[in-house]
């Protein structure tokens, strides 16, 4: 049982694959910044915005289907964030509920972008580089190693269940589930400490420490100068 | 000539949180290049006893010595740098986001510089026929391919001594036989432990142990079968 990753375009060939992750990491970044500074029902440049990050997916060949089905993900999170701005009187909370849809589609396209054009250790390393926390990174690090062996250890337990006749009622599904969650639990922990003494028989010390190999050139800052400053002028005269 | 003494352990005693025994006044030697096999029913104790071999755990009593010097919390560090142990679990072993990470993990830790880092990756990938797998996710290997990148990730720490626990275990028939080819490779350069039921392995071993209820119940000497 394979799940595929979230970073499954990353191994793409085209000029945005190829840039230094940091440059990635600092002009997507740079880019939701701009977006939430973005003034309340300003659709004008909200369509831009759209426009530089779609011009960016395009270029970078990783399919668009992909990258906006994935997007969809946060409009629940964004839509309960939002909902109480409904409760406002007049156009103004209609138009900041909008707004506040749109900027959270805006920046989770930025960032599935990033995500899709870089490796994921690439990124961990360029997040290292802008001094996020060793304890994060090796949270995220860890995530992203066992979250699929987790899932795969859960849809094996599901295979079990459903072949041995599992009820179809949604109640007895629950209390199956909450079992199945707890046995998940303990097989987690038992990795986690598996893996640890895999660590310390290699000489973990507590301090997580990686080799950071960046090739930065002349088009990792003209992509940033070219993105950065189409952003900008978007945010100014939009 | 008698050779050097790899491991010597002498009366080792160790007990499970619960305060059950584990292992009981376990005595056993390995000499310098040579394959010892570690055998013995499941729950014997083969595997708390491997995590006595460089330091993960520490005897209640009696002692391990590699190459002659006694580990403790303060030999630890330099003693792994002899004895590493690859473990039964590759997902466990792996826990990189790449192999390429994986590799490198033990001689950074070494406080090896960049340069011979990248030498040692590329080395103990090319040894087990990894190479080009640098950038790969270890969630995206075969379990052959795991368990020899496993393997690597010892290696690049360059070792004397390699500890194994069931190396061929879950492997399919012809990933086994290209994983016993690689054994054969190691067994000429390292001195090896292996805790392992396959027969064909034990053939490999010069000598074994046989573990029953956390003691040696006898050491079997020449070509090994059970």
């Amino acid at each position: 049982m394979h799940h595929a990753f979230i970073d499954q375009f990353s191994h793409l060939k085209s000029p945005l694959h190829q840039l230094d992750p940091r440059a990635k990491i600092a002009s997507f970044f740079f880019f939701v910044l701009l977006v939430v500074l973005t003034t309340t029902a300003d659709y004008i440049a909200f369509g831009l915005f759209f426009a530089l990050i779609f011009a960016t997916l395009l270029a970078s060949t990783v399919p668009l289907s992909y990258v906006l089905r994935h997007s969809l993900l946060v409009l629940p999170f964004a839509l309960i964030a939002g909902i109480s701005l409904l409760l406002m009187k007049g156009d103004a909370g209609l138009a900041m509920f909008f707004s506040v849809l749109i900027k959270s589609w805006l920046s989770v396209l930025a960032m599935l972008t990033l995500v899709s054009t870089t490796r994921f250790p690439a990124l961990l390393k360029g997040l290292e580089w802008f001094r996020v926390p060793g304890l994060v990174l090796m949270i995220i690090s860890f995530m992203y190693r066992y979250f699929f062996l987790i899932n795969d250890e859960m849809m094996r337990m599901q295979a079990a269940r459903d072949s041995r006749g599992a009820p179809s009622g949604l109640i007895e599904n629950i209390s199956n589930a909450g079992s199945m969650i707890g046995s998940l639990f303990v097989q987690s922990y038992e990795r986690a400490e598996s893996a640890f003494l895999a660590m310390c028989a290699r000489g973990f010390d507590g301090e997580m420490k990686a080799l950071c190999v960046f090739n930065p050139g002349v088009r990792d800052f003209i992509f940033i100068v070219l993105f950065c400053s189409c952003a900008l002028i978007i945010r100014l005269f939009g | 000539m008698e050779k050097n003494k790899a491991i010597e352990i002498r009366n080792l005693g160790y007990n499970y949180p619960d305060g059950s025994a584990a292992l009981k006044g376990i005595d056993m030697d390995v000499y310098e290049g040579e394959c010892i096999a570690l055998v013995g029913p499941n729950g014997a104790g083969k595997s708390t006893l491997i995590l006595h071999l460089n330091g993960l755990l520490f005897p209640v009593s009696g002692f391990v010595k590699v190459f002659g010097h006694e580990l403790n919390e303060q030999s630890k560090k330099e003693i792994r740098k002899q004895i590493n142990i690859v473990f039964q679990d590759p997902e466990s072993q792996l826990f990189s986001p790449s192999v390429f990470d994986d590799v490198a993990f033990g001689p950074i830790n070494m406080g090896l510089a960049r340069e011979e880092v990248f030498a040692r990756v590329d080395e103990a990938l090319s040894h087990v026929g990894m190479s080009g797998f640098e950038h790969r996710s270890p969630h995206h290997l075969s379990f052959g391919e795991k368990k020899k990148v496993s393997i690597a990730t010892v290696l690049s720490m360059k070792p004397r001594i390699i500890v194994l626990d069931e190396p061929t275990l879950g492997l399919d028939p012809w990933a086994r036989k290209d994983f016993i080819k690689l054994l054969e490779k190691l067994k000429k350069e390292h001195t090896l432990v292996l805790a392992t039921h396959d027969l064909e392995l034990l053939e490999l071993c010069d000598r074994a142990y046989m573990l029953r209820d956390g003691r040696i119940d006898r050491e079997i000497k020449g070509s090994v079968q059970l």
